[in-house]
Order: structure tokens, then sequence, then C-alpha cells
């Protein structure tokens, strides 16, 4: 059993993505959480004002968005196809319908269509409501078994 | 260059201390400091930024590959910088989207981004960057980002030369 296959299997048994968290250091960094629910992986960025990337507004860096909604993906792919590797992220496209301001975010994806080789995976970034999302985006992940 | 650069005064003219001022801007976002960004150079619609490795960015410790994320911070960071050197005047503007490719993975080590702001219109500005690390010749990443010019300066026209 390799590391990564441990941390799926303890997340399993912990009905949590947060093990996978704290095995990959960028997730672990950022500070965001998981937990499982009947749609799959709903993750959550805790507000933090290192995060800011419009101090203005002040918003989140659009960096910071972009990020952890990849990480959601990738999340929600190692739950629930259970590789040995990370996917490898091949493009990722990322909308910004309204600025996340500086609260707690939340996102989750749905796994469009997955294959044997590639997933195209669609991403929803919310804070307040969740029918009115601060980004959207789709991405396409190689999955190696 | 593919935008025309009419002629008249545009941000990267300005003096010294008014890039200073920019300058100071890009390192007064408290996310681009806590990455470390640095810009390594400008000039007109053109930027380039400097990630420095840390270990937080890493996002499959197997291999040592970054995080997808860390790449699109320092993408979206240059292109908003390379947006704001096409610009005629100082003026607000908003991420519409970014696209990136992933052409091969980054790895445990600096990572350098180049964009430029091809078109400019009198609300809309396209960035592309290349995406490179030290010691390959190949881009590891692209990105295509759409940016909107916001409220002040609609009309594209630049500000007085200072005098």
């Amino acid at each position: 059993l390799n590391w990564l296959l441990a941390a799926i299997a303890e997340a399993h048994a912990r009905e949590s993505p947060d093990p996978l968290i704290a095995a990959i250091p960028y997730m672990a960094a950022l500070g965001m959480r998981g937990a499982v629910t009947a749609e799959g992986i709903v993750t959550r960025l805790p507000h933090d004002e290192g995060l800011i990337g419009n101090p203005f507004l002040p918003a989140l860096h659009g960096g910071v968005i972009g990020g952890f909604m990849e990480a959601t993906a990738i999340l929600q792919l190692l739950w629930s196809v259970e590789a040995g590797t990370i996917p490898k992220t091949i493009d990722f496209s990322l909308d910004y319908v309204r600025s996340a301001r500086a609260r707690d975010s939340f996102a989750a994806c749905r796994v469009v269509r997955q294959g044997q080789r590639v997933a195209n995976v669609a991403v929803e970034l919310w804070q307040e409501d969740r029918a009115s999302p601060s980004a959207v985006a789709r991405a396409h992940f190689l999955l190696a078994r | 260059m593919l935008i025309k650069r009419p002629g008249m005064p545009y941000l990267v003219d300005m003096p010294a201390e008014a890039r200073l001022v920019m300058e100071g801007f890009f390192h007064k976002i408290p996310y681009q400091e806590r990455l470390g960004l640095s810009i390594l150079g400008y000039s007109f619609a053109r930027a380039r930024v400097h990630l420095p490795f840390s270990p937080t960015l890493i996002g499959d410790p197997e291999n040592g590959f970054l995080h997808g994320g860390a790449i699109t911070s320092l993408v979206d960071s240059a292109s908003g910088l390379a947006m704001l050197l096409a610009l005629p005047s100082v003026q607000r503007i908003a991420t519409l989207d970014l696209r990136i490719d992933y052409m091969r993975p980054a790895l445990s080590r600096d990572v350098v981004c180049e964009s430029e702001c091809f078109r400019l219109t009198r609300q809309v500005g396209f960035v592309r960057s290349v995406v490179s690390q030290e010691g390959g010749d190949d881009a590891i990443a692209c990105g295509l980002g759409t940016f909107m010019r916001i409220a002040e300066d609609l009309a594209g026209r630049g500000p007085e030369r200072p005098r």
C-alpha cells in the first residue's frame, strides 16, 4: 500500500477527505477542509487575510480561487477513483463570475465524464449562497492507474 | 508586439517614482507576498514574474511536482500586471476568465511567468502567458486570460504627460 492509497483508505474509514488534505502539502498549507456529502466531496476554505488578492474590495486572490477549486476536483477524483497516483491536470479553465469576498468559501464538483485515462470535472465555488457561485471551472485530468 | 501603441504616455513611461508606486502595489497584495512573488522585469504590456519554490506548493509529494494552484496564482498575478502595463493610465481591472494548459509537470524549483497583453479594446484586454522553470528550455504551461477594464477611463485616453 503506497502513501496515497493509505491516505485514501484512512479518508474512507473516517468518512472525510481531511486525511488526504493533510497528506498533500499545497492543500494543507491553503488551510482547506472537506466533508463527504450525498453529492460528493464539499470543501471549505476558511477565510484568512493572507489569501487576499485585492486589498481594496477586499477579495480573494484569483490564484487562491483556482487552486482551491483544482484541489477540490483532485480530492473528488482520489476519493472516487482510488488511484495510486495524484491525477495530473491537463488543462484548467476558470470563469470568475463575481468577486469572492473576504469570508469562507466552499467548493464542490461534478465528474462530467470519467474515462479510462481522462476525467472531465466541473467545479463551482460559492460563499454565502450556493445558487450564486463566485467562480465556475472545468478541468481535464490525466488518471494514471 | 501586437498591440498598437499610440503616441501617448503610458504607465510604463512614467517617471521612476510612479513605477515604484506600481511595484509597491504589487507587493501590497497579501497572497502575492505570502508566495514571495517578485517582478523580474517589465515593459509596455509585458511582465516577467518569479515564484520561488516552497515545499508548501507541492501537490504531488511522491514526485515533487507543484500543485496547479501555484501556477494559477503566478499566471493570474503576472497577467494582471501585463494588463495594467498596457493601459494608458492607472485603472482598476477584473479578471473575467483564465485558462491554463499544463504541458509538463512543474518540478520542485522556482517558476517564472512571462505575460503579454496582446490585444486591448476599450473595455477588455487579452493576455497570454508562458510559464517556465530554470534549467528547462521548454514551457511547462501556457495561460490565456481575459480582463475587464473597470469604470475610469473607458474611452482609453491617456493622461497628460507628467511635467
